[in-house]
């Protein structure tokens, strides 16, 4: 017999009415018991005080890159899922640009296993949109499906051919799967690492600009406008970016977009620095974008806030800037960093940042998110208030590539419900 | 004036007191390449490490003449004779120069911020030799040495600086160097190699397309050297359309100040980026750049390394 929780005291959010209400929950084998506005504590029960904290259900992280196979010593399943575990999301998406590329049923199932059997974060593999990411041939997304797969991709290099898209896009559009895309159009962008702006033109680095990220986002709502299916645009970074996604939900087209943590709180001025752990691709890009993309998160263009974790060695970030390869780590650190940098200075109401973390991502994937009586527990502490430090001693990654380690962080994940698991951290 | 920087990355940033401290020393050895044994002990028993990772004839010839004018030993590698070529990454090589114990590294690399990379990780003095199209500081300062020879000051002079902006380090260190002096800078060059965000970078920076117009007010002309190779990017369409929009002729000099001063960074691709003519005519102060250079070069040595011993 399972132990009962009793969480008391804290802020519930509750993703159907998108509300922040104070609320007792008790939680039993596994599921969620009782709600309500104050619960007596009954025998055999594990207390857990939560005044002036938050009462989540698990986060959902869209984009996630787990490195396995072929590079677990920068990050596995399992490391990558407990560095989720402690930055409060319960369910994440493996991108399947792997060694191999993910773009068999064999692999995905293989993901598919391995979540099972870990049993931590839940990891939903995402197939590769196109034959070992080649752009050429469409995988078999019917047989990625069936072992699990929620979307297909080629993140990390965009479809070049119109073609290709297209078909990626009907035979996904057939199956319910959303094809996500990574909008950089790569002739605009050769040997690029940082955005076209002053501070490009300062640096002398060579750019990946603006426009490469409107002219891939044009084409490809072009796509969806005439197959009908559902495109989604990854980690999007742009003013006009975000307003081509605007008008094309506008005339009801199928288009949705997520938002990274670094997108939202950084700029290139940060690059001023030389610092790799700012590479990222796309880059990032001026304040003028950053505030575009607040805005879009406001009026619902963008849906989703996902991680884009890109675990990468030491070795190899710790290069000239030229050759660091570009991503940072982000599954620990994003709630923290996301409420501190938008939540506590009022940029954003908490309601909607969790909505952007949760039943968001959930609906660009068809997943759905529940805190009933009688939902199976997947439920996140949060304080709002405790300090951290992100250091070797905490994180949980196999990589530290992120332009917050070693830094002290404000809010912090205690506790995660998974079922009849309790993880607390 | 106390010298309070370790290294010399770039001409951004510096005060007019420091780029007219390092001038003034370098006036001094300057008068030391006249003598019969141009020589001085200044530098005795240190040692500098040369790093070259892209091809250069003169600025490493230069920064060698220079450390070697001032005694000290000199070790250096280009990129085709060291391990860089068998694939050690720059932080091996840092690590390994950090253990032989050099004084000074000067570094030419191409990439932005290599210069930096490497600063923060030693305890020698680095002397940028050029990181990318980032900053080439000694450049810089020989442009300016070279010029003060000719003109005696900045204030209220006109720099127009002509050519592949987007890709010149020498520009950006003529940019900070030349504006801090007090000049008024124009850069000029065809769309495609004026980054297009360049107003908001260097505000007090004029630009303009057309050579000729640029020129009429010049006091000084600086000519950028062109990669041939822009052309197969389809940055400029020709040499020949290059030519006559862009080279400085005997033609356009007419239109310019008389007493315009005409400069290079070298290697010039004569004929392309300016005429002959030109390049060896009375305006030009292209061999007095690559005097400078040694001077100035001697000059930084000289404080970076007396900057260490002093604490």
């Amino acid at each position: 017999m399972s132990t009962r929780f009793l969480i008391r005291g804290g802020y519930v959010f509750f993703p159907e009415e998108e509300a922040l209400r104070r609320a007792d929950v008790e939680i039993a084998e596994g599921r969620i018991k009782r709600i309500a506005e104050t619960l007596p504590a009954e025998a055999n029960t594990r207390i857990i005080e939560a005044q002036d904290k938050l009462l989540s259900p698990g986060l959902i992280d869209l984009h996630a890159h787990l490195r396995e196979p072929g590079r677990e010593d920068t990050e596995t399943l399992e490391s990558g899922a407990w560095a989720a575990l402690a930055g409060g999301f319960t369910t994440i998406c493996a991108m399947p640009n792997t060694q191999p590329p993910m773009d068999t049923r064999e692999q995905a199932a293989f993901i598919s296993k391995r979540s099972d059997e870990l049993g931590l974060a839940r990891i939903l593999p995402v197939g590769a949109a196109t034959k070992g990411r080649a752009g050429e041939e469409i995988a078999e997304y019917a047989l990625l499906k069936e072992a699990g797969a929620v979307a297909v991709t080629d993140d990390g290099d965009w479809i070049y051919s119109a073609e290709v898209m297209r078909c990626a896009l009907e035979y996904a559009g057939m199956l319910g799967l959303v094809v996500i895309t990574h909008a950089e159009e790569p002739s605009l962008c050769e040997e690029g690492i940082m955005n076209e702006s002053a501070v490009s033109a300062k640096l002398g680095l060579k750019v990946r600009p603006a426009v490469a990220e409107e002219a891939a986002i044009q084409r490809d709502i072009a796509l969806a406008f005439c197959t009908g299916s559902h495109l989604h645009v990854a980690h999007i970074t742009t003013t006009r970016g975000v307003e081509l996604v605007r008008q094309a939900r506008v005339k009801g087209i199928k288009v949705t977009a997520e938002a990274t943590p670094h997108h939202l709180l950084l700029t290139d001025e940060a690059l001023l620095s030389f610092d790799a752990n700012y590479k990222v691709y796309p880059p990032l890009r001026t304040e003028e974008d950053r505030k575009a993309l607040l805005e879009a998160l406001k009026d619902g263009t963008i849906q989703a806030i996902a991680t884009d974790h890109a675990p990468h060695a030491i070795e190899e970030k710790e290069q000239e800037l030229d050759l660091a390869p570009a991503g940072m780590i982000g599954l620990q650190t994003a709630l923290s960093v996301l409420w501190e940098g938008l939540v506590e200075p009022e940029v954003i109401k908490p309601e909607l940042l969790l909505r952007l973390l949760t039943t968001g991502p959930a609906s660009v994937i068809g997943e759905s998110v529940e805190l009933n009586v009688g939902s199976p527990a997947n439920l996140v502490v949060f304080d709002p208030a405790a300090r951290w430090t992100f250091d070797a001693e905490t994180n949980r990654s196999l990589s530290w590539n992120s332009p917050w380690f070693g830094k002290k962080l404000k809010g912090k994940v205690e506790h995660v419900f998974l079922g009849e698991r309790h993880f607390s951290f | 004036m106390t010298w309070t920087h370790k290294n010399l990355l770039g001409l951004e940033g510096l005060s007019r007191e420091e780029i007219t401290f390092i001038l003034d020393t370098a006036e001094r050895f300057h008068e030391v390449l006249d003598r019969p044994i141009p020589l001085v002990p200044a530098l005795r028993g240190k040692t500098i490490l040369n790093m070259f990772y892209e091809a250069s004839t003169r600025t490493a010839t230069s920064f060698a003449m220079a450390a070697k004018r001032l005694s000290a030993d000199v070790v250096g590698f280009s990129k085709a004779s060291s391990s860089v070529s068998k694939g050690e990454t720059l932080l091996d090589t840092v690590r390994t120069i950090e253990s032989m114990r050099v004084d000074g590294v000067v570094i030419r690399h191409s990439c932005p911020g290599a210069a930096r990379f490497i600063a923060q990780r030693i305890e020698a003095f680095v002397i940028n030799a050029g990181d990318g199209a980032h900053e080439h500081p000694t450049q810089g300062l020989l442009d300016l040495f070279a010029v003060r020879k000719r003109l005696g000051s900045f204030e209220g002079r006109h720099l127009v600086i002509v050519g592949d902006i987007t890709h010149s380090r020498v520009a950006h260190s003529a940019i900070y160097g030349f504006s801090t002096l007090g000049a008024k800078i124009t850069v000029c060059g065809p769309a495609t190699l004026i980054p297009p965000h360049f107003k908001k970078a260097f505000p007090y920076v004029e630009t303009e397309t057309d050579f000729d117009k640029a020129l009429v007010d010049a006091d000084m002309i600086m000519m950028l050297r062109l990669q041939l190779e822009r052309q197969s990017k389809g940055l400029f369409p020709s040499i020949r359309e290059y030519r006559k929009l862009y080279c400085l002729t005997a033609e356009r000099m007419k239109k310019a100040k008389p007493d315009v001063v005409a400069m290079h960074p070298g290697p010039i691709n004569r004929g392309v980026e300016i005429e002959p003519a030109v390049a060896d005519g009375p305006n030009s102060v292209v061999l007095a750049q690559v005097r400078a250079g040694v001077a100035v070069r001697m000059a930084v040595l000289y404080i970076l390394a007396g900057g260490e011993l002093e604490h």
